[in-house]
This record gives C-alpha cells, sequence and structure tokens, in this order.
C-alpha cells in the first residue's frame, strides 16, 4: 500500500506541475485532460486484457455509451455526477452481456464478439435521431468553464481510479484474474470460478470505459458515434500494449504517446499516423512485450538510483553507528560495535547484513555483546572473494583479535553458516553457537532464475527494502528497515552474485559436528528462505541441538521479536553455563 | 410474399458465396496456423488495389485479376514469414494483436498510396440478367423474380475457387500437410511434414482468397480502403457459423448467412412497414442483426452450427 499511495503522490504532483506549467493554454489542457482520460479506459482495458486474459477489441464501445448516457441524463437536468456513475453502471451492465458469451469461448471468438459489440454500438447509435445519428451531439455541457479546473478534475478521477484498481488487483479477486489468465483449468482445480472471474473483469473494465466516455463527453464538448468504433477500440489497444500489459500505470504512457500523436500528426496525416500506430502495436508485441512500464521498472532498478545510491554510500560508509571501532583482523580493518560487560556473546549477521541487526537485542544483562560487520559487509574493509570458510576465518580472527576467551557466538542465516564453519574448524575457540535461521550443512540452492534479481538489488535501494522486509516480514518499524536497507548497500558489489554462490557451494555435512559445545537452533514459522527441513537437518548435525521453533516471526527473530530472543538465547546460555 | 421470399434467397445466395469466400480464408488461417487473422479484409483490400493499378497501366483484365491474386499470395505469405513466424508457439493473443496492427498499416498504406478517393473496377462479367416468372397459382400479383448477370457469374466463380479450394485441401499432398499440421504440429514434424511451409501456404492461399473476394465486390463497392472490412465482419460471422476451423463449414456458413442477412431485412420492413415507421430504413439495421447472430451464436454454440467431429486442439 506504501508503494501505491507513494506512486499516486508522485502521479498527482507530476500532473499537477504539467497542468500549472501550461495553465495559460487551454488546447494542450485538452490534450492532458484527453491523455488522462485516455489512461482510464486503456486502465479498464488493462485490467481485463491484462490482469484477466481477455483481449477485447470493443472497449471503445463502453466509451460510448458511457458518453451517450451521461450527455442524455444532463441535459435532462441531472447532475454530471449523476450522469457519469449511471453511464458507469450502464456500461458495465453492457460489459457483463458481452461477458456471458465470453464464458464459452477462447480468446479468438472473443475478439470477434467484442469486436462485432463495437460494430454493433456505433451502427446503431448512428439510426437513433435522438442521438444525433451520424452528426451527433454537439454543445454538451462542460465540467467546469475553466478548462484547468477540468483538467484538475480529470486527474482527480484518474487517480481514484488508478488507487481502485490497484486495490482490487491485488486483492484475491485480483489474483484470481490472473489465475483464469494464465491457466484457466488450473485455477478451476483451485477452486476459483472462472465465470465469476471473467465477467467480474468485463464489468469492472466495462465501467472503467464507461467514466471515460462520461469524463471525454463534458471534456470536448461534442461527441460522435464514430469517435468510439473499431480504430478507437484498437488504439485503447496500443495503448496497453505499447505501456504494458498487466501493469497500472503503463496506460497513462500510452496514452501520452498515441493521444499526443494524434496532435503532432493532427493536419493531413492522419494515414500516417495509423501506419505507426499500426506499427508500435507490431513492434511492441515482438519486441517489448512488457511495455514502457517495464522498462520504466527495470531503469528504476537499474540506473534510476544511482545518484541516490552513491551518496548514501558516501555518506555511510563514513558515518559510524552506535560508536562502533575497527580492528584488525589478518590484514584488514573490520568494523563492530560492543555493549554491556560479563561474558562475551559475538553476535554474526546474515547476507545483505551489519551490526545494525543486532541493535535491538544488544543490552543483555549479564553480557559483553559484541556485533561486528563481516568483511564485505558494512563498514568492514571488503575481501576478494565471497566465501563462507572466508567469513569463518575472519570471525575467529576477530575473536582471536579482542582476546575473547570461549565467547557464545550467534550467526543468522548466512551468519549462521560462517558460525557453523568456524566451530567446525576451530572447535576450541567458541563455548557455545546459537544458528538463528541459519544455512543448513548441505548449504543452500538459490533458483538460477534469482540471479538477474540478485543483481538488481546492487543498484537499487529500493528493491533492497523490499527484498529485506519480506525476511523480516512482521517488523513494522519502518524506520530501522530503512536503516538496515541502507546499511546493506555498502556491501561489496562482488557478494551480491558472490553470497548466493558460496551458499550453494557451502558443505558441512559430516563437519559440523566437530563442535561438541551447546548449540541452540531456531527457526521462525513464517520464513521464506529456510525450511523447517533444513532447521531440522541443521540440529540433527550436532549431537544434542536444542531447536527451537518460533511461531508467528519469520526469517529475522532478533529484529521482528527482540524481546524473545533476548529471552531464548539468555536462557540457553544461562542453562548450559 | 413467397415471391419477395425466393427473390430474397435469390439476391442472398451470390452475395453468401462471397462471404462464404471471405470466411473460408480465415477459417483456413486459423485451422492450420491458429491466428484469428484481423487483417484479412485489408490484406485482400491490398491485393485488390495492385490490380486496379495492373488494369490502369495495362488495361488487361485477366492479368490485373492474376497480378492481384499473386501480390495477395505473396503479402499473406510475407506475414508469416516475417512476422507470424516470431511469435509462433508464444501466445495466440500476440499474433492476434500483430494482425490487428497489420490492419491498422494497411489501412494507412492504402490511404497513403492511392488516396480517399473511390476508384472504379469494371464488371468482371458482363452478362444480361436472369428474369423469370413463375407460374400465375402461386404468384398472383406477377411480380418478377430478377438476378444480375453479373451476380450470378461472381457467386458462380467464387463457389468454384471456395470449393476447389477446399477439395485441394483435403485431398492434395501439400493440403494434407497442413490438415496435418492443424491437428498435430509436433506430430505432422515427426512424419516428415514441412510445418513452416504448410503455414505459409494457408497464408498465401487465404490471403489471395480474400483478394478473390475483393475483386468480385469491387465492381459493387468501388476500390477504397475500408472496402472489405464489412465484408471481413461477414466472413468471420461465417466462420463462426462453420466452427471456425472448418474452411468448408465457412463456406456453407456464408451461403446461409447471405440468405438469412437477405430474409432478415425482408422481414423487418414488414415489421416496419406493418408498424407505419416510414423514416426508418431496415438495412441501417442489417449489418447489426448480423452481428448479434454472431454474438449469439458464439455464446450458445461455440462449435458452430454444424458442430463437426473434429476435437483435437484446445
Amino acid at each position: 500500500m506504501r508503494g501505491t499511495l507513494r506512486y499516486a503522490l508522485v502521479t498527482a504532483l507530476l500532473g499537477i506541475a504539467a497542468g500549472l506549467a501550461v495553465s495559460g493554454e487551454s488546447f494542450m489542457l485538452l490534450i492532458l485532460s484527453q491523455v488522462l482520460i485516455f489512461s482510464i479506459a486503456a486502465l479498464g482495458l488493462n485490467l481485463l486484457t491484462g490482469m484477466a486474459g481477455q483481449v477485447s477489441i470493443g472497449n471503445a464501445a463502453f466509451m460510448s455509451i458511457g458518453a451517450y448516457t451521461s450527455v442524455v441524463l444532463t441535459r435532462l437536468g441531472l447532475p454530471m455526477s449523476v450522469g457519469a456513475i449511471a453511464g458507469a453502471a450502464l456500461a458495465s451492465v453492457f460489459g457483463l452481456l458481452i461477458g456471458f458469451p465470453a464464458l464459452r469461448m477462447k480468446g479468438f471468438y472473443l475478439a470477434v464478439a467484442t469486436m462485432a459489440f463495437g460494430v454493433v454500438v456505433e451502427q446503431l447509435i448512428t439510426v437513433v435521431p435522438a442521438l444525433g445519428a451520424h452528426d451527433g451531439l454537439r454543445n454538451i455541457s462542460k465540467i467546469f468553464d475553466s478548462q484547468l479546473a477540468i483538467y484538475f478534475t480529470n486527474l482527480a478521477v484518474y487517480l481514484t481510479l488508478l488507487l481502485v484498481a490497484r486495490r482490487v488487483a491485488e486483492s484475491p479477486q485480483g489474483l484470481r484474474w490472473r489465475m483464469v489468465r494464465d491457466g484457466e483449468t488450473s485455477a478451476r482445480s483451485f477452486g476459483v470460478d472462472a465465470k465469476k472471474a471473467k465477467l467480474s473483469a468485463f464489468m469492472m473494465s466495462a465501467a472503467y470505459g464507461g467514466v471515460a466516455g462520461s469524463l471525454y463527453a463534458h471534456t470536448v464538448g461534442y461527441i460522435r458515434s464514430a469517435d468510439f468504433g473499431l480504430a478507437r477500440s484498437l488504439d485503447l489497444l496500443a495503448m496497453v500494449m505499447i505501456g504494458g500489459l498487466g501493469s497500472y500505470h503503463g496506460g497513462l504512457a500510452g496514452a501520452a504517446i498515441i493521444v499526443g500523436l494524434r496532435f503532432f500528426f493532427s493536419r493531413g496525416f492522419g494515414p500516417w499516423l495509423t501506419v505507426i500506430i499500426g506499427g508500435l502495436l507490431i513492434v511492441f508485441t515482438l519486441f517489448f512485450p512488457r511495455g514502457i512500464a517495464w522498462g520504466l521498472t527495470l531503469n528504476w532498478h537499474k540506473r534510476l538510483q544511482l545518484p541516490y545510491l552513491w551518496a548514501l554510500k558516501a555518506v555511510r560508509k563514513r558515518r559510524t553507528v552506535m560508536d562502533g571501532k575497527f580492528i584488525e583482523v589478518n590484514g584488514r580493518r573490520m568494523y563492530y560495535v560492543e555493549r554491556g560487560e560479563g561474558r562475551p556473546l559475538v553476535l554474526a549477521h546474515g547476507n545483505t547484513g551489519s551490526s545494525r541487526w543486532y541493535s535491538r537485542v544488544m543490552d543483555l544483562p549479564g553480557y559483553r555483546t559484541i556485533a561486528p560487520d563481516l568483511p564485505n559487509f558494512g563498514r568492514s574493509d571488503a575481501l576478494d572473494v565471497a566465501d563462507i570458510d572466508a567469513y569463518a576465518d575472519a570471525l575467529a580472527g576477530f575473536v582471536e583479535a579482542l582476546g575473547l576467551s570461549k565467547p557464545a557466538v550467534v550467526g543468522h542465516s548466512l551468519g549462521g553458516a560462517a558460525v557453523m564453519a568456524m566451530a567446525a574448524r576451530r572447535p576450541e575457540l567458541a563455548g557455545a553457537i546459537v544458528i538463528a535461521d541459519g544455512a543448513a550443512p548441505s548449504g543452500l540452492k538459490t533458483p538460477e532464475e534469482h540471479y538477474p534479481v540478485i543483481e538488481l538489488y546492487r543498484t537499487s535501494p529500493d528493491l533492497m527494502r523490499k527484498a529485506l522486509g519480506a525476511v523480516a516480514p512482521t517488523l513494522k518499524d519502518e524506520r530501522l528497515l530503512d536503516d538496515l536497507a541502507a546499511d546493506a548497500m555498502l556491501m561489496a558489489g562482488h557478494a551480491y552474485a558472490g553470497n548466493a554462490r558460496a551458499l550453494e557451494r557451502f558443505d558441512y555435512r559430516g563437519r559440523a559436528g566437530a563442535f561438541k559445545g551447546p548449540v541452540m537452533v531456531i527457526w521462525g514459522r513464517k520464513d521464506v528462505i529456510i525450511t523447517e527441513a533444513m532447521a531440522r537437518e541443521t540440529a540433527a548435525a550436532y549431537a544434542n541441538a536444542r531447536l527451537e521453533i518460533v511461531e508467528g516471526v519469520g526469517h529475522s527473530l532478533m529484529v521482528e521479536d527482540p524481546a524473545l530472543f533476548k529471552k531464548l538465547v539468555g536462557e540457553f546460555l544461562a542453562a548450559e553455563a | 410474399m413467397l415471391v419477395s421470399i425466393l427473390q430474397a434467397i435469390l439476391f442472398g445466395l451470390p452475395q453468401g458465396a462471397l462471404y462464404g469466400l471471405m470466411g473460408f480464408g480465415i477459417s483456413l488461417i486459423f485451422g492450420t496456423c491458429g491466428v484469428t487473422n484481423f487483417a484479412q479484409g485489408n490484406s485482400g483490400m491490398i491485393g485488390v488495389f495492385v490490380g486496379w493499378t495492373i488494369l490502369a497501366v495495362t488495361e488487361s483484365l485477366p492479368l490485373a485479376l492474376i497480378g492481384g491474386v499473386l501480390a495477395g499470395g505473396l503479402l499473406g505469405a510475407g506475414i508469416d514469414r516475417v512476422l507470424m513466424k516470431r511469435v509462433k508457439g508464444l501466445t495466440h493473443g500476440g499474433m492476434l494483436i500483430i494482425t490487428l496492427g497489420l490492419l491498422m498499416i494497411f489501412d494507412g498504406m492504402a490511404l497513403i498510396i492511392w488516396g480517399t478517393q473511390p476508384l472504379i473496377f469494371k464488371d468482371i462479367f458482363d452478362a444480361p440478367p436472369i428474369i423469370a416468372f413463375l407460374p400465375e397459382s402461386v404468384n398472383p400479383e406477377g411480380m418478377p423474380l430478377i438476378l444480375s448477370g453479373n451476380d450470378l457469374w461472381s457467386a458462380v466463380a467464387a463457389l468454384a475457387i471456395s470449393f476447389g479450394l477446399v477439395a485441394f485441401f483435403r485431398w492434395s499432398k501439400p493440403g494434407i500437410a497442413a490438415k496435418a499440421k492443424a491437428q498435430d504440429a509436433a506430430g505432422a514434424k515427426a512424419v516428415g511434414i514441412d510445418v513452416a511451409a504448410a503455414d505459409t501456404l494457408a497464408w498465401g492461399v487465404g490471403v489471395a482468397a480474400a483478394v478473390t473476394a475483393g475483386f468480385l465486390i469491387a465492381p459493387k463497392s468501388t476500390v477504397i480502403p475500408t472496402m472489405l472490412v464489412t465484408l471481413q465482419l461477414y466472413g468471420f460471422t461465417a466462420a463462426v457459423f462453420g466452427g471456425f476451423a472448418s474452411p468448408l463449414g465457412a463456406v456453407i456458413g456464408g451461403l446461409l448467412l447471405g440468405v438469412i442477412e437477405k430474409l432478415v431485412v425482408l422481414g423487418l420492413e414488414t415489421l416496419l412497414f406493418a408498424l407505419g415507421a416510414s423514416g426508418v430504413n431496415a438495412l441501417d439495421f442489417q449489418l447489426s442483426v448480423v452481428l448479434i447472430i454472431i454474438i449469439v451464436t458464439l455464446a450458445l454454440k461455440p462449435t458452430g452450427l454444424f458442430a463437426s467431429k473434429f476435437k483435437g486442439k484446445v
């Protein structure tokens, strides 16, 4: 929801700025209004075609129905808002009617049926004198006198409908649409009522068309049946394809291009425009099937955040947190923070982590808690490689450099693997170990298709934040999440894919048990990375490990429920001491 | 009344033969390649324009007809080889949208090259109209039945071509190859059929059929970019009647559609006359009624009116 609101806010600000920039020129405002109106219709079509997978080439007819209904009702003296709502309602009734055949039809039949529907609506209107027949209706009352006010009205309606569309598309209803789109038979086998799903998509799509038609009539002030013919339906389809099938804001980009082109080519170049739009339709289908919206999304993650990223690294790398210190280990500097006095407790973070992950559990009475940034991570120096044994050796070197005697060592996730490796390679170093949602002795295979996404984390703080949000699903502190994500970006570039590969290579089967001291394994029920079987495998690698399964938290107990983390670790260490 | 009905049927059959020829091409391409070709009408239109240009330059009608049909065949084969082969097996939606793009491109190209002025294409068949009188016992008003010579011979030509092509695709080797590909592409490939060639053949012949239909309708419609738009809709309807994947079904569906259409107009005229609505022209509703028939047919009997034994292919 946060993303939706942010997007809506950015669009609103850009929209207001664009409107104010050309506020003196009513012609430009009219064009901008039309872009928004067609975006609404394209959004409706995208819900149907992109989300529910039903190709329609008659959606302009819904605009027609909305436009004529609204004009007729306002001429009878009803307010415009009533006209628009009635237009949307009538359009969605027609959407239901045309949706019924769709229930029994495969995609191509449906395209023929919707095309036929569009032509019927266009033709029938031309034989009704009360609707102006071929000449259309003129002198339609405008929404407001000022073109700027009309534009802002269109903007407000667009944003509202955009939020509604996202809300619906991300609800279970939207999921049902996508299931029907991706495989009707399998959707049915999961209990989805495919009929209802398709009909609801048709109705919603038609209602959006109806609203757009009504806005069109009261913005332009003149409608003709031919304005909503097959060519217009194809324009809408082109907007969706160019903008991005299945994207929310793609329609806006598509509409801007097509409406903009239409004005650019206004005099005598109509046929060229038709050729260009047809050509764009083919080029985007063949070469950019995910449209402009996808291109923008990819660029946002790959390039557009880079300036912010550089600034963030420059500031963060230098600024120390929680009065941390540096210590030299094996010729490289390692950063660490410590709290309290007593028995030493070393806390090793996971992949894309930093010492900050333990910031909420450092105050453990009776313990001197020490959380380092592992090499390659946070403020510590980078290594040339990303390897669990290297991290284990760094950890061992860190323990020796600080002169800690038999410390308890906690490892989270990748850090869990590092602690497991350290304890196996140097069993004499640690007094007890805790592995929290760590990789199992057999390693952790990252699916090959995830690697391109992992590379995107490197250049996208935004995506990183989302990913961390997923591994700490119950963390509600947005500020902490922001900080964790910012620290994550300090990781060495080669370690993004490198750490995943390292966990893939990791194999301590038969070797982990070399550590004979007390072991506790913690696993959160909502963990999306480590499975229960992996946690059990880890526990089984030791002679008498304690396994704590925690209900209701995800991969990251120390940030999700710090009090419980301290309680579990404290009790375990007290019992073993 | 009887004469009016017979006359409606007599007007309907030649129209229906053209619808059937148009529907044949649509079904052939759909049946073989799985694409609903929305550019069928406009591809045919381009072929007719080429024919018109050849006629204007050489003044030879046979050359114009052959040239136009060949151009259409090459255009169809080209669409398959250049565009469709890239998306084959990916999505039906993608292929469909590409044909929609072609629809727009051809429309614009025709306007750019040949302009908006309607061009005249002369009658292909120059024959006197046929006038017949029914015996007075069944026809007391003494109204004659009329059929124009051009209509008659166009219908004969359209039916001969349609059935000839149906026979070709049923019994010739390339035709059987296309059919095999339609039923099971992988299996056809396994027994050594050139699947790609089957697709290209279907596209080439399908578009050439549309050009032929265009030539036959050109004397009435004149040669304009939108000349085959309506005929394409009728072709779709014919194909829907026939079950969409069956070319023979489309030809028969076309004849049926032609007759139904004229009877619908007759019925509407009678109804409007009885209601005393003088200002309304029944012809205005003709297309809408036909299209509503499509939607209803699709909803109630998506396998076509003569549901075939063919049950493979999802």
